[in-house]
């Protein structure tokens, strides 16, 4: 039960894809869209399409206009090698009749008498493309398609043979060492006599040649290769000269195979792109890979790429726990991935010293990272700017500030603007550490860094739309930097002591973090929404909350506060509602009270879900778990305002009791009322504003794990009142003391404390810590003893004469037998 | 009364059909797919109601494929749910585009078609009647689970009544389909290529009847466009106007344009007619044919974004740019709304009535939600078939 929700998550928050990871290194600076599916994410080559820019397709368009020259538009040429179908196009070229496109300008050269023989080999290449995207059995004949391709596999190797143009003859050798391979492909293991005819082509009129249908080629090369260097030598050709078949090609090889090739191979380049796909491959620490790449090529067009993933990984391990509450993904799998637990749940009790552990590790991590790359910049030509960037960005995460502004202010403002949105988020984090955030001045510098980033395009977190890019690697590990920058600017208004700034920023980054800020989206549109007050009801104090007030009615606001001020502020008796609640959960009484008179009556009745989870019963009345008692409505309408002048009521009343037996009637009233406002009460609204069925019985509270259940909070700090009953239990036990005389109320008291005892025993600190993976309120386990509590048996034992007992045994079972 | 008695009455219920009038009432059906429960329900309803006793099925299309050299299939249905189950009688339906004869090579082309596509019609007929065995059992329904006795005795028997079904089902419907039709445009130029594999197809089918559409060009020139060498035609009374001619008011029917075809000698072959409910918006931009929106009725997008055009066709002007689905279209361009009135559908089957004597089946093209419509009016015509 969390509340309210209007589209909440009944099993809790399901994390996007790099929702709960802290990146601010972002990886597309190094700007190359092919290298996309190598970034460090969550993603890392589910999501996204191979060479999302098409540059291998524009390439091949190119390498055709160069051939038509420039009369030939080469969007036509587009046209009809990648949009128009195989039959459509066959259509034309046999009959003449090309019909839509008869205007395209590539058509037209291609029915030039001179051209015949381009126009023959696009015939071929057309009934090549129809192999693979239609069925060469159409009418389920059981006709095998090796037939068909061997059949073009023969045609394209004589028109390599035949035709004298060069580049019609390497195309038909493409063509040839492709449907060789699919032949082959579709019968199992290529024979030899095909094995020979692929390398035959692949050697005398690709290898080497500068064409994107060589490092196509070299894909059906390296993938029908018997021996095993070179499979992976000419995979790795594929992988470094064509773009689109990059991920299939680094599908292909495990870090074995590309270390095997290492230690033979001589070609340099072939060398660099099994580094880089090495280096891309491991998921821990992979410098002593960006070391060689940028050894053997200190302007690698992979190292963009390596460091990047270095960034983002230490950026990860230390960042996400520290600044989100989440452990890294990618690690806390793998941990409980090499323990083989049993399910992920289980809390490893050891894992914070591994935490702590790895964590200093990671720190050294990043200085040696930080170390080479500074280092190397100067000898890195056209990445200079980036891994200066990347070095400055490593000295923020290791709090060193003063180094990375110093970095950042040696480098002129970046042109391109992806590097130019890396270099400000840089500059504003390491502002707003080395500046007293407090100050006018620093707070303007401030917003002019984040307003020169929103006219960039960013902008804060929306995470309905990062779900619906959940795909796009790029667009989800970028689309929350702003956000992060607020919550990392959060933390330090926090530090300065600035509770209401520090609140308005966290809320206006919207980012997941491990909190309990309420599980609904649709709630955090609308004004009066727990999402508005989390943070300041999670750290905030009544003053805090006086200021915040404060904040809302000045109407002259600096421009950063009017950056930081919501859309839409809930009503004053909203937050009026939360210093009162505070107030409440002090045992500051009387107060709270005086802050709920000054609110609206109906407020509690109209707002938020007070009027479904607070009783208009007496605040004294424990319903059914004492016989007898009044379930009858006292109040008018839903009001904490009501519920607690009762309270108050019934303190006034025990001050001025007279007799033992009269002052233990009112104590026995004030304990129920401890009760139900405690967790297990029905006026546990009173005191919190969410509540869920997996808060107790298994320590959670207690826990760093506190995903994705509501964890108490802020409840956790009055866990003794709130879980353990500790004021209820105190008055029931100065009711039994106070009752001697009074036999019912004494009974009463007693049921009730048996019933706090059980309670409490079911939690870790009543009985022994539960055993690892029980997550449940504590239920005896088989050969265990049921437990009974003491103030039970003497509830037996000295009042069975009462009424109450009496009542109390005949409905229910546990209180007559043990 | 015997256990045998309510298998029987089932068995007669899904073949016997009694439609009011006296020729056979047919729909064709084009849609591909699978369809809802709800789409079902409204599908069974809707045949009860309009007496459907008969679908022509769109099975396939068949066209020539360049980069295989020979004809291919290019659309076939699927069977999971037809609304023909409600009906019990069908005809296979195979288009043929006029280019696969005209690109056909050599003698042997049509024949090899012929026994291709007698394969695959077998095959695909062997699936459906599968299906229809299958949806006619799964209406033998078991009992509440919370009230039957001996549960699995009462299934044992549920089960074996619904395979005594599909046995006495499978053996009286031995025959089915009776007939296949053959969808083609031919043209003069492709006509002796059609009329081979017609003749093949007859031969490869023996025991079935064949029937192909006739338009109403080679219905009227049928010295110049020649007679098919079949069982039976359907004279499919729409589509008379070219629907690219800006100047066309209604490409669908005109009872006017209608009339121009008929009136001649009666045709050499016995003829089943087809009737339009369906509408489409011809969408043209100065003057030239971009497409064909479908059930879209331009008078509802608004007057934000259409005018109505002065003059007795029904014409919008796009005033505003503005996107349907995939389509953009930009303002100054023209929506004709072409739909088929009650009143000229009932003018027109009359019409057909007096002209084409000896109808076996009215068809009506093409079953969708929209002929809800003209319920009352196709009711009508039935009546007076």
């Amino acid at each position: 039960m969390l509340l309210p929700y209007t589209a909440g998550w009944s099993c809790g928050p399901i994390l996007g894809i790099d929702e709960a990871r802290f990146d601010l290194f972002r990886p597309n600076n190094a700007g190359s869209s092919p290298l996309e599916p190598f970034y460090y994410t969550e993603a890392f080559l589910n999501g996204g399409t191979p060479d999302p820019e098409g540059k291998d397709n524009a390439r091949n368009c190119a390498e055709w206009q160069a051939i038509t020259g420039t009369g030939v538009s080469a969007a036509d040429i587009y046209t009809i090698q990648y949009t128009t179908a195989p039959d459509d196009f066959l259509r034309g070229y046999n009959t003449g009749q090309w019909e839509a496109l008869e205007k395209n300008s590539f058509v037209q050269w291609l029915r030039q008498p001179a051209h015949q023989n381009a126009a023959r080999y696009l015939a071929l290449a057309k009934r090549a493309e129809w192999t693979q995207t239609e069925s060469t059995d159409p009418w389920g004949e059981g006709r095998l398609p090796s037939a068909d391709l061997q059949a073009l596999a023969h045609e394209a190797e004589a028109g390599y043979y035949n035709e004298k143009d060069l580049f019609l003859k390497t195309r038909y050798a493409f063509q040839a060492v492709k449907m060789w391979y699919y032949a082959g492909y579709h019968t199992g293991a290529p024979d030899s006599p095909r094995l020979m005819r692929i390398n035959t082509l692949y050697d005398s009129a690709l290898l080497g040649r500068p064409t994107i249908v060589a490092g196509w080629a070299a894909l059906y090369h390296g993938m029908v290769q018997k021996d095993s260097i070179a499979h992976v030598r000419s995979i790795v050709r594929a992988f470094d000269l064509s773009e689109e078949k990059k991920v299939f090609a680094f599908q292909q090889l495990s870090r074995d195979d590309l270390e095997a090739l290492l230690r033979v191979e001589t070609d340099p380049k072939l060398r660099l792109a099994a580094i880089a796909m090495k280096g891309a491959n491991t998921v821990g620490p992979a410098l002593d890979d960006l070391k060689v790449l940028a050894i053997a090529d200190s302007q690698s067009k992979y190292l963009p790429l390596l460091a990047g993933r270095e960034v983002a990984k230490i950026e990860d391990w230390l960042l996400s726990p520290e600044a989100l509450g989440f452990e890294s993904a990618l690690r806390t799998n793998a941990f409980y991935q090499t323990r083989n637990w049993d399910g992920s749940h289980a809390y490893d009790t050891i894992y914070t010293y591994y935490a702590n552990l790895r964590r200093s590790k990671d720190r050294a991590y990043a200085a040696e990272l930080r170390n080479f790359l500074e280092a190397h910049a100067v000898r890195s030509g056209p990445h200079h700017t980036y891994l200066l960037l990347a070095a400055a960005h490593l000295y923020s995460i290791e709090g060193d500030f003063k180094n990375a502004q110093k970095i950042l202010a040696s480098i002129p403002e970046p042109t391109t603007r992806a590097l130019k949105i890396q270099w400000l988020i840089d500059l504003a984090v390491a502002e707003m550490h080395l500046l007293n955030v407090r100050t006018p001045q620093a707070q303007k510098a401030l917003l002019a860094r984040i307003s020169a980033l929103e006219e960039l395009g960013l902008r804060p977190y929306d995470r309905l739309s990062s779900w619906s890019d959940e795909h796009n690697d790029a667009k989800t590990e970028t689309g929350d930097d702003l956000s992060e920058i607020l919550l990392l600017l959060s933390r330090r208004f926090q530090k300065a002591g600035d509770v209401v700034r520090a609140s308005l920023l966290y809320t206006k980054a919207g980012l997941t973090t491990n909190h309990y800020d309420s599980f609904s989206w649709d709630e955090n549109d609308t004004s009066v929404s727990y999402a508005s007050i989390a943070y300041l009801d999670r750290v905030g104090e009544p003053a805090d909350v006086d200021s915040l007030v404060r904040f809302k009615r000045d109407m002259e606001r600096s421009a950063f506060d009017a950056y930081l001020a919501p859309a839409h502020w809930a009503p004053d008796a909203f937050y009026h509602d939360l210093k009162g609640t505070m107030l409440f959960r002090k045992g500051r009484y009387r107060e709270a009270l005086a802050v709920f008179e000054a609110m609206p009556d109906d407020f509690w009745e109209t707002t938020y879900a007070y009027r479904d989870y607070l009783p208009r019963t007496s605040i004294a009345s424990v319903g059914t778990l004492q016989p007898g008692s009044s379930v009858a409505k006292v109040h008018p309408v839903t009001s904490k305002e009501a519920l607690l002048r009762e309270m108050v009521g019934v303190q006034d009343s025990i001050a001025i009791a007279r007799t033992p037996s009269v002052k233990a009637r009112w104590m026995l009233k004030w304990a129920h009322a401890q009760y139900n406002t405690s967790y297990y009460g029905k006026a546990w609204m009173l005191f919190n504003y969410g509540n869920s069925s997996r808060e107790t019985g298994s320590g959670w509270y207690e826990s760093e794990e506190h995903w994705a259940y509501f964890t108490g909070e802020p409840s956790q700090r009055y866990a003794a009142r709130y879980y353990y009953l500790r004021d209820a239990i105190a008055a029931y036990r100065e009711t039994l003391r106070l009752a001697s005389r009074d036999k019912e109320t004494a009974a009463t008291a007693l049921l009730m404390l048996a019933h706090c005892d059980a309670l409490v025993h079911s939690e870790p600190k009543g009985k022994k810590p539960l055993p690892a993976g029980v997550y449940y309120a504590y239920q005896p386990r088989n050969g265990e003893e049921k437990y009974v509590s003491p103030y039970l048996t003497m509830l037996r034992k000295m009042y069975a004469g009462t009424a109450l007992y009496q009542q109390a045994s005949a409905t229910c079972p546990d209180v007559a037998v043990d | 009364m015997s256990r045998a008695a309510p298998l029987l009455f089932l068995l007669f219920s899904f073949l016997g059909c009694t439609s009011e009038g006296q020729g056979t009432h047919s729909f064709y059906y084009w849609k591909g797919g699978a369809a809802s429960t709800d789409e079902e329900k409204r599908d069974d309803s809707l045949a009860q109601a309009l007496g459907v006793d008969h679908f022509y099925i769109h099975f396939l299309d068949v066209d020539w494929s360049e980069a295989a050299g020979e004809p291919v299939p290019r659309f076939t249905t699927g069977f999971s749910y037809n609304p023909y189950y409600a009906a019990h009688d069908y005809t296979p339906v195979v288009f043929i585009t006029s280019r696969t004869f005209e690109r056909m090579k050599g003698d042997a082309g049509p024949d090899s078609l012929a026994a291709k596509l007698t394969r695959k019609l077998t095959l695909m007929t062997a699936d459906l009647e599968e299906h229809y065995r299958s949806n006619a059992a799964q209406r033998i329904e078991y009992p509440d689970y919370s009230t039957a006795q001996d549960y699995s005795t009462v299934s044992a028997r549920i089960e074996q009544r619904r395979d005594s079904l599909k046995a006495a089902l499978q053996k009286s419907r031995t025959a089915y389909p009776g007939e296949v039709q053959i969808d083609c445009d031919w043209t003069t130029g492709t006509r002796d290529r059609y009329f081979a594999f017609l003749k093949a197809l007859k031969a490869r089918l023996p025991g079935r009847e064949i029937s192909v559409t006739v338009r109403l060009y080679p219905y009227k020139y049928r010295k110049k466009m020649g007679v098919p060498p079949v069982d039976r035609g359907l004279l499919m009374a729409y589509n008379l106007s070219p629907v690219t001619n800006a100047a066309t008011s209604n490409s669908i029917l005109e009872v006017a344009e209608l009339k121009k075809y008929l009136g001649g000698k009666k045709y050499p072959l016995p003829l089943d007619v087809a009737l339009p409910t369906f509408r489409w918006s011809a969408w043209h931009r100065n003057g030239t044919l971009q497409g064909l929106m479908h059930n879209l009725a331009p008078g509802a997008l608004g007057t934000n974004h259409v005018q109505r055009m002065d003059g007795p066709t029904a014409q919008y002007r796009i005033v505003r740019d503005t996107i349907i689905g995939r389509d953009y279209l930009r303002a100054g361009d023209v929506l004709r709304d072409e739909c088929v009135l009650p009143e000229t559908l009932k003018a027109a089957a009359g019409l057909l009535r007096s002209e084409v004597p000896g109808v076996r089946r009215t068809a009506f093209f093409h079953w969708e939600p929209s002929i809800a419509d003209y319920a009352s009016t196709i009711q009508e015509i039935y009546r007076g078939q």
